[in-house]
């Protein structure tokens, strides 16, 4: 019997009795399942001329192609493998004595099918419903208990939720030209997180990608295949898959179609703010736009950076352990954490009930494919306020071209932009605040000991709590100069709470994990979870090296920061 | 192709090269010179100069941020600036690319280093230079309108390598001077150069660029030529500090300024926070700042454990 979780990573979709139709003024999505067939299409078209027509070039791409899927499909024997693998065993067998005809042949089949496999749907009925439903799962999970009513659902969402920033400005600009959103990334909740904001303030949905290690869970899966999510399968490292990733981006990117990326790729194992992007497949929007100008109809890209920033992660444990682990290395997927368990939902959920503002999303100032922040009229500003024309970025001699290095080098500036955007609209919360204090007693009481030594110190370090209250105080005064400076953002319960607030408030909201972060023993605290220290101070890391006062802590923070820098 | 040029100085160099190509040069300078290359015009305007859209930026780093401040202002998507400045600035060490970038709507930006001298871009001898730009275009851009029969322009992708051999050779120019100010020998010299060069590869890699580098053009050659004679003052400049003048008084005396000495400090502050080893620039620094005599700097230098050579 097949395994009964298989079926839902299979695309699965409500029953369509007759074909929907987008009415107009409904968002772009909303009619993609019409030109789905044309997207593809137009993505085959557009990798088969980068590939070019000679026999070579053919036979090349499909020997790397065959090569790189035969070893990804026998490591992986499982149910892809046996559909799939027989196939390309064939393909590479006969490469070789295939003449130009069918080489182009066998190639266009192949990357229809990768299209295909990539390629979202859009079910507006499952957009809908699941925007009903988030509220009141949410609520629910904060308190099982509570008579659950809309307008309740709104107002107990409204008090954890909050959106503030360039919301205006985002939807302005959302009736001008195509967004595409760049939040940074902490949780698997993210998603759904910005989703329910983007409906709330108005904004549009936005087509977004996926790993495919998501689809593993059956509820998440049948969600993201309706709601126009593209699958991204991180264990094909064929480069023909990447072009199609890299076509499929820009194609939807030209027609109008708002995105949604997560430029750290995954998750912040670490608790950083991001500060390597990948913008990959963002990176084609400066093609995008380039294309559509020599076509004579150039619409415009804005990017919009994000800030999603929480009281407390709900995968914190597993993410830092990760980190941890696999510190030199890179792992990627994650398939079993607090992210798949239900009862870690509704602890997580039950214990932001009592902290307003627990999740903050911050929209910071839009900017263009080339770096430029952009106003509410969608204009280009020169860093003195000028209004500048964008297109001259992608001319040459007076003339749009296209020019691949160039686009690069143009994403590594945007990415170096957003990257800045991140810092300064990360919102400080009680726990970084917290965190950092206890850390940096912890680093200074142990000086010499390596991270790994260091995590192990359970219940060895300990603070006064006139010590701990001072020690925020100082924080929070010189997080405030840095706020003023533009710096950062302190979130309100850090700028407005006394001190001994503040601690309370980030010890409350760790009794969510299941180890105890620090142990209160009258007058004394101790430290009792470094790892999760870590991670909750990694947030406002950037930062240490201005909130140490004196020799030892400035040696410290020198110290803590490292990671920052080298990251 | 319309070439504009900031900078009577180098600048003239540059646009006679360029000239020579058969471009049209605008040359923005204030000086006067009886003489110029047919298809240069002189102006005082950025405006006119800015009108072309590749302009090399060939002011000394101290009047860099004058004109910077109205470059802000006239700078656009479509301009491609190439400067050849030897600073770095803050003491995080913005490279003059990265402050470009920051400060304007500019983005092709690069730079241009190596060892030219105005016997090779004035006089036509043989002679060879460095461009570095993340984008090709650049590079393509000034191989095509400076590069000739008898200049060889080589490309690289290392800007921040680039930059900073270029920033720091002149601090080493000064050290070796002072070296030789103090009496050592070529020996002695050639130490001295060495672990120099380490230190300048030791804040590249630090900053994102790469060691070979500096084994090329904006490292070794342009330390070579300068060695060689080729006109730099930072060496000359280096023995009258090592011979009891303070930095100013040397400068006055010599009508001539380190480009880099200002960076000295900005370097410290980049060694301690990065916990970078660099001994022959915090000495180098300690003796500038009057902290140390040049007797005690050798000493510190010398009485270091000493470990592999590694960079």
């Amino acid at each position: 019997m097949p395994n009964p979780r298989l079926l839902f990573r299979r695309r699965l979709a409500l029953p369509q009795f007759r074909r929907p139709a987008s009415k107009p003024g409904d968002p772009r999505i909303f009619g993609f399942n019409a030109e789905r067939d044309l997207i593809i299409s137009e993505v085959v078209g557009r990798v088969m001329s980068e590939i070019g027509g000679s026999s070579d070039s053919l036979m090349l791409a499909l020997n790397e192609t065959s090569h790189h899927e035969i070893r990804r499909l026998e490591a992986q024997r499982d149910e892809e493998s046996a559909v799939h693998l027989p196939r390309w065993h064939r393909i590479s067998r006969r490469v070789g004595s295939m003449d130009e005809r069918e080489l182009k042949k066998t190639l266009r089949e192949e990357l229809d099918r990768m299209s295909r496999d990539v390629a979202g749907n859009f079910d507006a009925r499952v957009y809908d419903f699941a925007l009903k439903l988030v509220r009141p799962a949410v609520v629910a999970a904060m308190n099982p208990r509570s008579i659950i009513s809309r307008e309740r659902n709104r107002a107990v969402l409204d008090l954890v939720l909050k959106c503030e920033g360039e919301v205006d400005v985002v939807q302005a600009l959302a009736k001008q030209g195509t967004l595409v959103f760049v939040p940074t990334h902490s949780s698997n909740l993210d998603s759904m997180a910005v989703g329910e904001q983007l409906s709330r303030r108005g904004l549009p949905p936005a087509v977004y990608g996926a790993g495919k290690n998501l689809f593993s869970n059956p509820i998440v899966s049948f969600f993201m295949h309706n709601l126009g999510a593209y699958r991204v399968d991180r264990r094909v490292r064929a480069s023909l898959y990447k072009s199609v990733l890299k076509a499929y981006a820009c194609v939807l990117l030209e027609r109008g179609y708002h995105m949604l990326f997560f430029p750290g790729g995954t998750r912040s194992r670490s608790g950083l703010v991001e500060n390597r992007l990948k913008l990959g497949l963002a990176g084609t929007a400066a093609e995008a736009y380039a294309r559509g100008l020599m076509r004579g109809r150039a619409r415009r890209i804005f990017f919009v950076p994000i800030t999603i920033n929480y009281e407390i992660v709900l995968e914190a444990e597993t993410l830092i352990e990760d980190f941890l682990k696999e510190r030199g290395k890179t792992r990627y997927i994650i398939e079993d954490d607090e992210f798949s368990q239900i009862d870690r939902w509704f602890s997580f959920f039950g214990q932001l009930r009592d902290h307003d503002a627990g999740c903050v999303l911050r929209i910071g100032t839009p900017i263009d494919p080339f770096g430029n922040l952009v106003n509410g009229q969608g204009e280009s500003l020169a860093p003195d306020g000028r209004v500048i024309d964008p297109s001259e970025y992608v001319r040459s001699g007076g003339e749009a071209i296209l020019d691949s290095e160039r686009d690069a080098a143009y994403t590594r500036e945007l990415g170096d932009r957003i990257m800045e955007s991140y810092q300064r609209n990360t919102v400080v919360m009680a726990t970084q605040v917290v965190a950092h204090v206890f850390y940096r007693a912890l680093v200074l009481q142990t000086a010499g000991l390596d991270l790994f030594a260091r995590m192990r110190c359970r219940g060895d370090v300990g603070l006064s709590r006139a010590e701990v209250l001072e020690q925020i105080e100082r924080s929070r005064s010189k997080l405030l100069t840095i706020e003023s400076e533009g710096g950062t953002v302190l979130g309100t319960s850090v700028r407005d709470g006394r001190p001994e607030d503040i601690l309370r408030r980030a010890l409350d909201a760790w009794r969510y994990h299941t180890r105890v972060v620090i142990r209160e023993e009258g007058e004394e605290l101790f430290v009792e979870d470094p790892p999760l220290l870590l991670f909750y101070h990694h947030r406002i890391v950037m930062h240490a090296e201005r909130l140490a006062s004196g020799e030892a802590e400035h040696e410290a923070a020198i110290e803590m920061s490292r990671i920052w820098r080298d990251t | 192709m319309r070439v504009g040029v900031i900078g009577g100085g180098f600048g003239r160099g540059i646009a006679s090269a360029v000239a020579r190509g058969g471009h049209d040069v605008t040359l923005c300078t204030r000086r006067s010179f009886e003489t110029l290359s047919p298809g240069i015009s002189v102006t005082t305007s950025l405006e006119e100069t800015l009108q072309g859209e590749l302009v090399y930026l060939a002011v000394p780093s101290p009047s860099l941020g004058t004109i910077l401040e109205q470059l802000v202002h006239l700078v656009d998507g479509r301009h491609r600036l190439v400067h050849v400045s030897r600073g770095l600035v803050g003491t995080e060490l913005k490279t003059i690319c990265q402050v470009l970038v920051q400060r304007t709507s500019a983005r092709r930006v690069g730079v241009l280093a190596g060892p030219l001298s105005d016997a090779v871009l004035r006089e036509g001898n043989p002679g060879g230079g460095v461009v570095a730009s993340d984008y090709p275009e650049v590079i393509r851009y000034v191989r095509e309108t400076l590069g000739g029969p008898r200049l060889r322009i080589y490309g690289s992708a290392d800007r921040q390598g680039v930059e900073v051999g270029a920033a720091m050779t002149g601090i080493l120019l000064f050290a070796l001077g002072f070296g030789a100010g103090m009496g050592f020998g070529p020996s002695t010299l050639g130490m001295l150069a060495a672990r120099g060069m380490a230190e300048i590869v030791r804040v590249a890699r630090e900053l994102g660029g790469r060691a070979e580098t500096l084994t090329g053009l904006a490292g070794f050659g342009d330390l070579m030529s300068a060695v060689a004679g080729d006109g730099r003052p930072e060496y000359a400049l280096g023995e009258a500090v090592a011979k009891g003048q303070s930095l100013g008084e040397a400068q006055k005396s010599l009508k001539a300024h380190v480009e880099g000495a200002q960076i000295i400090d900005y370097l410290c502050a980049f060694a301690a926070s990065r916990r970078l080893e660099l001994p022959l620039v915090v000495a180098l620094g300690s003796v500038l700042r009057g902290e140390i005599s040049g007797e005690q700097a050798v000493e510190r230098l010398m009485s270091r454990a000493v470990g592999g050579e590694g960079l």
